[in-house]
This record gives C-alpha cells, structure tokens and sequence, in this order.
C-alpha cells in the first residue's frame, strides 16, 4: 500500500484514521477519506462502541476447539445445536464460507474449516491447514457418516479435496467423502459458459426429479 | 501543450500457469510461463467471482492463449482462451503433485523478458508426457537435467572440476557447489560430495544428451534413478538456493 500523502489541511490524528481505515481490504485513499469524515459526524456513542468491538475483537474471537471456526467459546454455537445433522461435515477452506453455506440454508449438517487450501507451490502444504483436526475428528467421532468437502473449484481445492479423500480413505473406509457439484450457475446462458463448466455440468448431470 | 497519454501495449501470448495468489476482493495474480517474454505476471480482475468470464478459463496447470495489456507495475488480463486443460493430470492428486514440481522447478530458472525462452516448450512437452508416460520417476529426472541444460547450469559429467582432466570410467563424487563430477582422489572434505557410481553417472549422461524418444525407450534401474534423483535434488538446492515447496507435497502424495 503506498502511503498518502499528509495533506496539512487536514489534522495528525484524522490523517491516523485514514491510514488505518486504508490497512482494510476493498478500502481505498478516497473511501479512507469518506469514512474518517463520517465518522467524525457520528455521535460520541457511536464512536465508542465501534472503538471498543475493534479492541476487543482479538481477544473475544477463538477457534472452536472441534471444527476449528471462529468462536466466542471454546465450542461454536453450530457445534453445540442438537438440532444439527451431526452425520455430517461439511470441510470449507475458510470461516467465511460457513456463513455463506448457512445463508444459504440448505445445509443443516456440522462444518470444518481448514484455515486455507493447500497450495505446494505457495509452500502452503498439510501442515499448514487444519487437515490432522479434521482426521482426528473423522477418527475419534462414531456419528460421522459422510464428509462433504467444499473447498474452492480450483487446481488448489481440488488438490485439497482429493489429499481429505485420501486421508479419511486410509482412516476409515466406511465414512462416505462427497464433493460439491460443479456445472452451470443459476440464471445463466449455455451460450456464454466455457468449456471446463460445459464439461462438468455434463459430468454431473443428475435426473429431473432428482434436482431441487 | 497537447495533453498526451501514453497508448497502452497488448500482447497476445501462449501461456502455461505456474501460479497463482488471491489479490484484493475478488481479483487474482497469475504468474504465466510464455514463450516469447518469458514470467509474467497478470492481474485477472474479478475472476473470483461466479460471474466472471474468465474463471472457467483459467487455473494454474493450464495451457491458455492469453491476451495481456502490459502495464508499468503490474499487467491485466483482457482475455483468455484454454488451449489445453490437462484434464487426465487434474483428477489425479499424484499427476496433480508431480504437475506443481515441474511448474515451481521451471519459475525457478525462468526470467523475465525472456524473448527466446525454451523453457516454455520443454515444461509443455513435459506436461503432456505426463499424461501419457509410465515411468513417471524417470520422466522427471528427463525434465530437470534438460531444463538444467536450457538455463545453462548442466552439470559437467566428463571432466573432472578440480583437474580438468577427462574422466575415466569409474565411480566419482559430485560436487555440487563445483557443478559437476570430481575425481575420488581429490575429495578432501566427503561432506560436500555425494558418491555417485558409474551405472548412474552413465544414466545421467543419457538422460541429458538425448530427447525423450530415446530415453523413455531404454530401461533404467530403479537405483540408478535414485541416486540422480539425490544429485539433481542437491544441485538445484545449491543453485536456486532454497529448497522448494512442491518437492514436501510430492513426497508425501507419492
């Protein structure tokens, strides 16, 4: 990130904030700016609060000690609601999939989250991601009857899902490891799809009363 | 005066992908092995995105046909278009593994700017081997002494690197700091040579001087290719002067 330039019209302790609002992801000199300015019309309770859930945000957030997402308590509330099929796990390269997946509200089983992909060429490789919480958990954990990995679908995803099949086939051979489908997205045009998307939507091709 | 802005360049290239890194929300850095600028890196801007154009276009193991506008700092990817997918490599994570060793090894030797770079042709002729070829072990042994070769660091295996003089038949050390064969009579410290005998200092030889026709039609013994597989392991290390990442994942899936 290249530094802004200080404008002396503006004061030390605005210009802080600006630099600091730039250090987030999708922020840029002109939204820094916006954002300092507004909150500077805020009122002083409003600041505080968002002062202090920054402050805090560090030491309240843990991993959850079973399937490795974010948490306040040593266990997530995912993990601990009975109501949830706990036949099933579902492994997500990060914790921000989990609330996509659970947005989406089709999926009422338990997560993993790896903590990343493994990516040898980024030196990125099993060690590195939370696969050995996830064997462990396989292992020791009798209710668990299949294992849907939604890593990315990409090389790297790809690459992790098969390393998971691997590991839970040589662990436990009864326990079933699935993939998400992959083929044509909601709403779109076959004229406009490439050829890998083509291929796999064909692949996975399932009967009509079988689709949601 | 005239107001004056500078035209952009575009470049049209084959490419193969070596790499690649999530870059801001939803964009990507591709690192691309090219054949007439040698390394390349590209931004493909909201490729993460299910919408994007290019997503299903793209991934690194992928032979493409890319079109670039080339930038001061970093270039864009405009378009792309698949030549080649390697779609019997990527249900393999064993292919897979040895698909990421031969991509890290030729970034390692590849620069940029690179007008003549034959790298490019040996990592595609490779990679199509890959799919077709039994003796994967010996396939990449092939790969690395050729690349070697094209970077201009082929070990010396008919001289001796202390004397000079031309080596008798025999077993010798390896040096890799010297690159290449040193007699046994002047290892002083072993530590820095590795054994090597005469059977593999041959298959060596073999391997380096002849196209992959030749070899993959002639039958190497499984120690032999071992021993190589130590020097070059070694001799890279010494070059590049890193280990590299790919080589952990490979041994573990294989």
């Amino acid at each position: 990130m290249t530094p802004l330039n200080k404008s002396p019209f503006i004061p030390d302790a605005l210009n802080d904030l600006i630099e600091s609002f730039r250090l987030l992801p999708s922020i840029g000199p002109k939204t820094a700016q916006r954002l300092a300015f507004a909150t500077l019309k805020m009122p002083d309770d409003q600041v505080k609060s968002i002062s202090e859930s920054l402050s805090e945000i560090k030491n309240r957030i843990i991993f959850c000690q079973i399937c490795q997402n974010i948490s306040e308590n040593s266990k997530c509330d995912i993990c601990l609601n009975e109501s949830r099929d706990r036949s099933i796990v579902c492994v997500v390269e990060e914790a921000m999939d989990v609330y996509v997946l659970e947005k989406s509200g089709a999926y009422k089983g338990l997560f993993h989250v790896l903590h990343g992909s493994l990516s040898p060429s980024n030196g990125i490789g099993p060690e590195e991601i939370r696969i050995k919480e996830l064997i462990n958990r396989v292992n020791n954990d009798e209710l668990i009857k299949e294992v849907v990995v939604a890593t990315n679908l990409n090389l790297e995803g790809e690459a992790t899902a098969m390393y998971i099949n691997q590991l839970i086939g040589d662990a436990n051979a009864n326990i079933k490891v699935t993939r998400l489908a992959r083929g044509m997205p909601s709403g779109s045009d076959i004229e406009y799809a490439d050829e890998i998307t083509i291929s796999h939507a064909l692949g996975s091709r399932i009967k009509i009363n079988e689709s949601l | 005066m005239k107001a004056y802005r500078r035209r952009k360049k575009f470049v049209q290239t084959e490419a193969i992908a070596l790499k690649v890194y999530d870059f801001g929300d939803a964009d990507r850095i591709f690192v691309f092995l090219t054949p007439n600028n040698g390394l390349i890196k590209v931004v493909a801007k909201g490729i993460r995105k299910p919408k994007s154009k290019m997503g299903g276009h793209i991934d690194v193991l992928s032979k493409i046909n890319a079109y670039i506008s080339i930038g001061e700092n970093l270039s864009n990817l405009s378009q792309v278009e698949i030549i080649e997918n390697y779609n019997l490599i990527k249900p393999d994570l064993s292919l897979i593994s040895i698909g990421f060793y031969l991509l890290e090894l030729s970034e390692k030797f590849s620069v940029e700017n690179d007008p003549n770079n034959d790298i490019y042709y040996h990592l595609s002729f490779t990679l199509d081997q890959v799919e077709k070829s039994v003796n994967k072990d010996l396939l990449m042994r092939w790969f690395e002494l050729n690349l070697l070769a094209l970077a201009g660091f082929l070990p010396d295996l008919y001289n001796c690197q202390i004397s000079g003089n031309t080596l008798t038949e025999g077993d010798h050390l390896f040096s890799s700091i010297n690159g290449g064969l040193v007699e046994k009579k002047f290892s002083t410290n072993t530590d820095n040579y590795i054994y090597i005998d005469k059977n593999s200092i041959k298959a060596m030889r073999f391997l380096s001087d002849n196209e992959w026709s030749n070899v993959k039609a002639s039958n190497f013994q499984i120690k032999n290719l071992q021993k190589i597989k130590e020097v070059t392991k070694k001799y890279i290390q010494t070059i590049t002067q890193s280990s590299l990442n790919s080589e952990k994942f490979l041994s573990n899936v294989n």
